[in-house]
């Protein structure tokens, strides 16, 4: 995030500064493209990030708010683009699953456990693949809380549910994360 | 171990309930925290790590071109006043590179060269020599400059490519000087440098504007704007890290 920063250079590409608003993009759009593989997968999601800031740039001169607001509203940008494209969670998950399973196969990986290696290698895909194995909302409110940076409260905004149900719902995710990992016999 | 695990069965609160909210928002786990806790740490900051992914480019690419449509085609006089000014300085640093950075002998020769501004004599040899604007070519050089930036083409010859490269150069200098301080501070260069880009704060944002000129010159920056903005290293904020914010929320978002 860019913090005290922030509202400087967002006035200066409210106002046409093209290198403030390639500032403004290149903070946001590597979490925005990751927030979209997470939720949707069966999608294009470079071509999704693109259409979001086309919308996003329409409606910057009259944007107002922090940069937690900011984010929130790119990335609701985002979530209704994604929703726009008719995705279907059912085919995401099987797409991301298949992905866990190339990752994982034994022939893939170094020997001797496909899921050591998977942590060793975790890589920003891997660990995105893994996330995906969660319920759709787990998956979503981890993505919003840890790859765009929002909030409980804006999360609950931006998914249309109380700052409760996010909190039980992020809970619940990392647990099962700290389930797949032990199960599947990883330790460190 | 043994709590934590019997809590991911039962659903129940365990140990590492109370650093659950520290791991979503990017706080550091305490050592003692349940080993994991640590494990779901790594695949978080895994998350947060920017992807080495480089077909985000043409997203980027796109992404400022609806910003280009969006204000500066809409508001000419904008370009108008701008552009002027922001050729002038370049040209400045281009020439404060060649006689204060240090950049004495050929280097610093190519670069007043390349902005044509050495006497018409040495220009011409330069002409000859490595392909720099030939003597008398300022004012054309200045036109081309002016029609290439406001209709996106991607221009070709030696003006706008040493345009490119000059830009692109004090933007890299800029880049491996800065940690230092004082470079940045006292360099008539980067003193330019930042006048181009509008204080010594926006240094790093306008160089992100600034295309890596390519070898042959068919693709190159004008005058800092170019059609993809280039690497330059300079990152102001932290795209990859999705910690807290330090600003106050305020007042919520107006729908566009």
């Amino acid at each position: 995030m860019i913090g005290e920063e922030f509202a400087n250079i967002l006035a200066r590409a409210q106002r046409g500064d093209e290198a403030a608003f390639a500032s403004l993009w290149l903070d946001v759009n590597p979490a925005l493209v990751k927030y979209l593989r997470v939720v949707a997968r069966e999608v294009d999601e470079e071509d999704i990030a693109a259409e979001t800031w086309v919308t996003v740039v329409k409606g910057l001169a009259r944007f107002r708010g922090d940069e937690m607001a900011w984010r929130a509203w790119v990335f609701t940008t985002a979530r209704r683009r994604g929703i726009d494209e008719g995705r279907r969670r059912t085919r995401r998950r099987a797409a991301l699953e298949s992905h866990v399973a190339e990752l994982a196969a034994p022939g893939r990986l170094v020997p001797p456990d496909p899921a050591l290696v998977v942590l060793e290698r975790m890589d920003t895909q891997a660990a995105l693949a893994l996330v995906a194995q969660l319920s759709p909302l787990q998956a979503e409110v981890i993505a919003l809380r840890v790859i765009a940076g929002l909030d409980v409260e804006a999360v609950a905004r931006l998914v249309g549910r109380t700052p409760g149900a996010v909190r039980v719902a992020a809970h619940r995710g990392l647990r099962r994360l700290a389930q797949i990992l032990a199960r599947q016999g990883v330790t460190l | 171990m043994a709590n934590f695990l019997r809590s991911l069965s039962g659903g129940r609160p365990f140990q590492g309930d109370e650093h659950l909210e520290d791991l979503l928002s990017g706080q550091p786990l305490p050592e003692n925290a349940d080993a994991e806790l640590h494990g779901v740490n790594e695949l978080l900051t895994a998350l947060r790590s920017a992807p080495a992914d480089p077909v985000e480019r043409p997203g980027q690419a796109r992404a400022l071109d609806a910003y280009r449509e969006t204000f500066a085609t809409s508001d000419p006089a904008h370009q108008r006043r701008r552009r002027p000014a922001m050729i002038g300085t370049l040209i400045g640093a281009k020439l404060g590179a060649a006689l204060a950075a240090g950049a004495v002998g050929f280097g610093g020769i190519a670069v007043a060269a390349a902005a044509g501004v050495l006497p018409d004599a040495a220009q011409n040899l330069a002409h000859t020599t490595f392909n720099a604007p030939a003597a008398g070519s300022h004012g054309k050089s200045a036109d081309h400059i002016k029609t290439a930036d406001t209709t996106k083409a991607t221009p070709v010859g030696p003006d706008a490519t040493a345009e490119g490269h000059a830009a692109f150069g004090l933007c890299t200098a800029w880049t491996h000087a800065k940690d230092s301080g004082k470079a940045a501070e006292k360099s008539i260069a980067f003193r330019n440098l930042a006048t181009a880009a509008g204080s010594q704060d926006g240094i790093a944002a306008y160089c992100l504007t600034v295309a890596k000129p390519s070898v042959d010159g068919t693709e190159s920056d004008t005058a800092g704007k170019p059609d993809t903005a280039g690497k330059s290293g300079v990152t102001p904020g932290k795209p990859d890290t999705a910690g807290k914010s330090n600003v106050v929320p305020g007042t919520p978002p107006v729908k566009p």
